[in-house]
């Protein structure tokens, strides 16, 4: 169950609407390594999870990818908040406003909408981890991308609390992939081979590899 | 860390409060991921319990003076339910 607190988690106040840089930052909620895909992706995988810490894990990290979706959300919606259809046509946000007009729906950068074909949930711990750090590092480099061409203060601060974010995310994956294969190779008959079966899916062979 | 009492946070102003409630809140959340993987580290416990006393404080202080930011304590605002219904959402930079 999910329950909603009326705050940002960091707060979003933009004081000079720029629609131009809403088509680039929108990319953190519908693009390919975007806010929306980063929740879906660890809210999905958490089910067939082997260790409850790491269900634990991937409902607090895909918690807080919901408050990040949030404020690219409201970074999008200040953004573009109070101009005339002519400043968003010179702004190059016509193409969007004809579909959406200043509506939130998730695209990329380059207008293609959110498809869950950017994200994976196989069923296996070891893949999901993996596909999890890789995804934190490719929306840091998103993020990494956007303050190469943002020079708005109020927006700059707000993207560089996401992108820290995503470091802190991918430290956390990493710790939590190391737990499993430090499990295995303290009680495992196979501690050298972590691929010897599929620890979410065989679920026998790995409760008596963890002597349960 | 110096501790703030429910009593500091009734004399501060709103938007002073308000970041007083999140940095608590995201303290707690980030020391949570971490005692996700680090259930027994004592030291992260100790920070977490400090940074919900503050929260709680600093919470019961704000719904009192300027309305609910969680449904649940929506009734508990003197301001009733509208104090939770008609306040601005986060996104609206006005508040």
């Amino acid at each position: 169950m999910f329950q909603y607190e009326k705050t940002l988690q960091y707060p979003v106040k933009i004081s000079r609407p720029n629609a131009k840089l809403a088509k680039m930052i929108i990319s953190q909620l519908g693009g390919p390594d975007g806010e929306l895909g980063a929740s879906m992706r660890y809210l999905n995988q958490r089910y067939t999870m082997p260790l409850r810490e790491l269900q634990g894990l991937l409902t607090d990290i895909g918690t807080e990818e919901l408050s990040h979706m949030e404020m690219v959300s409201a970074l999008v919606y200040q953004l573009t908040k109070g101009l005339t259809p002519e400043q968003l046509e010179a702004q190059g946000f016509a193409d969007y406003f004809i579909d959406h007009t200043t509506g939130i729906y998730p695209v990329s950068a380059s207008g293609v909408p959110f498809s869950v074909e950017t994200l994976q949930s196989t069923g296996d711990a070891i893949t999901d981890l993996s596909e999890d750090m890789g995804a934190e590092q490719k929306a840091r480099t998103t993020y990494d991308n956007i303050l190469r061409l943002a020079d708005d203060p109020d927006v700059r601060d707000v993207i560089r609390f996401l992108r820290e974010r995503e470091i802190v995310h991918f430290q956390r994956f990493g710790e939590g992939l190391r737990m499993i294969q430090d499990k295995l190779s303290e009680h495992s008959p196979y501690p050298n081979n972590p691929y010897a079966f599929n620890t979410s899916f065989d679920k026998s062979c790995f409760k008596r590899a963890m002597g349960r | 860390m110096q501790m703030m009492s429910k009593a500091s946070f009734s004399q501060m102003p709103k938007d002073k409060l308000l970041c007083k409630i999140r940095q608590a809140q995201f303290s707690m959340h980030d020391l949570g991921l971490y005692l996700d993987t680090h259930c027994s580290d004592e030291t992260a416990l100790k920070h977490f319990a400090m940074h919900k006393a503050e929260l709680d404080a600093a919470l019961a202080a704000y719904t009192e003076r300027f309305g609910a930011l969680r449904r649940a304590d929506a009734a508990d605002s003197p301001n009733g339910w509208a104090a939770w219904a008609k306040t601005p959402f986060p996104w609206d930079k006005e508040d």
